[in-house]
Formats: structure tokens, sequence, C-alpha cells
């Protein structure tokens, strides 16, 4: 086992770059990987640990999306996260990591359906009273794809003097842009937003 | 906080564990029996007859009864803690191991085969062994409570039923050296209703505990 630590600590200093892409299969992290990882991380290895939670994380959102309420998901994985690290003495490691982990899970999951019992809840009438934001998000996705039509220098300027109320100066500052440029490009930007609404208008 | 950050989190304040495994539990509560039963016989708590009463069946019957139930229970208690682990096999052996005592104490150790007198019960002295015994269990319950904090369990109720058993029969095991009563009616009906006190009030403790 000793050996199995030793050599994971050198794979796992050579993959340190790729420490954060955590959107792997979990199958990838599966069985002597996993076990490997959580024995170097009993050691202190901070880079193992990391990429076992986030396989594991990943692991656990699949296990509890057929569980639990969307809405609790999260809170149930960092749950069981954090009960991980406070339990993780408790793994020996001469045993699969993945039954110790599916163990935790399934304990926390209980613990949430438990705690629904406790917690109030109440029904929303189907009538309940709240302002309708359909038009406000229409009028948003039309103005994305107009100002899409720009180019990247037009409408980011556009973006921040007219939509974001920023003055020429900050707008200058934020993009890299010179003062009089940014006039230019709001003022083209513009004039050709125009002229690409009345070609729209009038082919209709 | 978002997932990502609470890795980032938990990774940054790594700090290597020793894992944990059933010899390091079990020193602990060796150690602790060992330290109060020495503790115990030091302060010359044991019956004045103890010269006569090892030649007793009913002696022995109490000390391995008592003894084999606390060793299964503590056994149990430990294997429970482990997240992945369950006691409902072994609360159904101890189960099957007092039924036994019971059996044994009533084949070998009666001193006749006729209906038990009231006289043969000795009420006052009975109020002694169960108070007795629900003090000398009270280290064992805090050494147990330990095992269970140091640990994970999953089955919260069979680790806290166990763990009681187990601190039960462990303060009946010392009690025997000090009880000057051997009649197997006497101790059956004493010594449970001791040990049963110790389970009911240790198991609600323990599952407190035990949640994580």
């Amino acid at each position: 086992m000793a050996n199995t630590v030793v050599a994971f600590r050198h794979q796992t200093s050579s993959v340190a770059d790729d420490n954060l892409r955590v959107n792997k299969p979990a199958a990838e992290g599966k069985g002597t990987a996993w076990d490997a990882m959580m024995a170097a991380a009993q050691n202190g290895n901070s880079l193992a640990y990391h990429r076992l939670l986030s396989q594991v994380a990943v692991r656990l959102r699949a296990y509890y999306a057929r569980r639990l309420p969307p809405a609790m998901i999260d809170d149930t994985i960092q749950e069981v996260l954090v009960a991980i690290h406070m339990k993780r003495r408790t793994y020996d490691p001469s045993r699969p990591f993945e039954v110790w982990l599916m163990a935790i899970a399934r304990y926390k999951w209980i613990d949430v359906l438990r705690s629904l019992k406790t917690k109030a809840t109440e029904p929303l009438d189907d009538d309940f009273p709240i302002t309708d934001h359909g038009e406000a998000v229409v009028n948003a996705q039309s103005l994305d794809q107009l100002l899409a039509t720009l180019s990247p220098a037009q409408s980011d300027v556009i973006r921040l003097v007219k939509l974001q109320g920023l003055s020429i100066d900050e707008a200058s500052a934020i993009t890299g842009q010179s003062a009089a440029l940014v006039k230019v490009n709001v003022h083209r930007g513009i004039k050709k937003l125009i002229s690409f609404l009345r070609i729209g208008r009038n082919a209709d | 906080m978002q997932t990502r950050t609470l890795i980032d989190h938990l990774s940054r304040d790594l700090k290597p564990v020793r894992p944990r495994t059933f010899f390091s539990d079990a020193r602990i509560l060796v150690i602790l029996f060992v330290i109060e039963l020495g503790l115990y016989l030091s302060a010359r708590m044991f019956r004045p007859d103890i010269a006569f009463a090892i030649h007793l069946p009913s002696f022995w019957w109490k000390l391995l009864s008592l003894g084999l139930i606390g060793a299964v229970g503590g056994t149990a208690t430990i294997l429970s803690v482990d997240p992945t682990g369950t006691s409902r096999g072994s609360l159904r052996f101890i189960l099957g191991l007092v039924a036994m005592s019971f059996l044994s104490g009533w084949l070998f150790c009666m001193p006749d085969w006729l209906p038990v007198p009231a006289s043969r019960l000795n009420p006052v002295q009975g109020l002694h062994c169960i108070y007795t015994i629900i003090l000398l269990s009270i280290p064992f319950t805090i050494g147990l409570g330990l095992v269970i904090r140091r640990g994970a369990p999953t089955d919260l109720e069979g680790t806290a039923s166990t763990a009681g058993i187990a601190a039960a029969a462990w303060g009946a095991f010392i009690f025997t050296f000090a009880c000057p009563i051997d009649d197997p009616f006497y101790i059956a009906l004493f010594y449970s209703i001791g040990c049963g006190a110790v389970l009911i009030c240790s198991r609600r403790i323990f599952k407190y505990i035990a949640h994580w």
C-alpha cells in the first residue's frame, strides 16, 4: 500500500495542472484510483484530495439526482463533502473507498429526508400573485441578438455606456479603448442598429 | 458557498490523519476496563468471602455470562462505528447470548428445581445492586461515547443499543466481585433491572452522540 501511495504521489504531481478539470466521467475515478487518492489524502496530499473530492462531487450529483429535489442537491453534496473531511480517518485504506463513500452518502440522504419531516412547508396557490417578467425577458433576448450583429468593440461599449450607464471615461478604462474611440464606436454601433431595425421593418 | 469553493477550502485545510483501526478503539476500552477493575479491587471493594465464592458455579456463571456479553457488545460497537458496518446481526447474537445465560443459570446454578420463594429475594440488597451497577457503568458509557464520536456510525439505533448493552454488562461484571448474593433468580431479576436501566439511559445518550 505504501508503494501505491508513493506511486500515486508521483502521478498526482504530474497531473497538478489539470487538477481543476473535474468534469471527467465519474467512472474514470472509480476503483483503485479513488482508494489510492484517499490513502494519499490521509497522508496529507492535498492535490490528491482536491481531485478526489471533485470527482466525488460529480458522483454524488448523479446519486442524488434521482433521490432529492433539485434545490437540495447542492446542499446535500456539500454536507457529504464536509462529512468525508471530518471523518476521513474512519476510512480503512485496505478496503474500497466507494463502498465507504456510498455508505456516507446514503446516511446523509436519510438524514436529509428525516429533516424534511421536521421542516414546515407550505404549498403555494396556483394563482400566486407575481409580476409577469416575460416581456422584459423577451426584450433582453432581442437586445442580445441585436448586439451580436455588431463588432465586439461596438457592442461592449454600448453595453457599458448605454445599458449599464457608465461614463465614457469608465468605459474607456474597462475596454482599453481611448475616450474618442469609445464615442465613435457607440455612435457607429447605434447607427448600425437603427439601420438594421429599419431593414427588418421594411422586410415585414 | 459553491461546491467548488468548498472543495478548495477543504483541500487547503487538509492535515495528515492516522486511519482509525479496530485495535485503536479496542485499546481505549480495554485500558478503561483494566483501570476501573484495578481501582475497584485495590479499594478492597470485593466481597469478604471471595475465597469461598470462587468455588461456586454461580459466581463463574455471573462472571462468564456478563464478561461474554460485555465483550461481544463492545466488539459489535467498535465494528458498527465504521460507516459500512451494521450491528443488526450482532444484536441478535447478543440477545441469544442473554437467553443462553438465563438458561444456563437455571440449569447449572439453581439450588433446587422448586419454584422460587419470595423470601429468596432481598429487595434492599437488590436496590443496592441496581444502584451500584448503574454507577459502575458510567466510565464505560463515557469510554464508549468516545469511541462512537471517533467513528462514523450510520446505524445509530443499532450502535446505541450495542454500546448500551456493553456498558451495562461491564458495569455488572465489575460488580460481580462485590455482590454477596449468588442466587441465580435474584441475579437474573435485579441485574436485569440494573442493566436495563443502564441500557435505556445510555441508549438515549449514545443515539445523540452518534449523530454526525
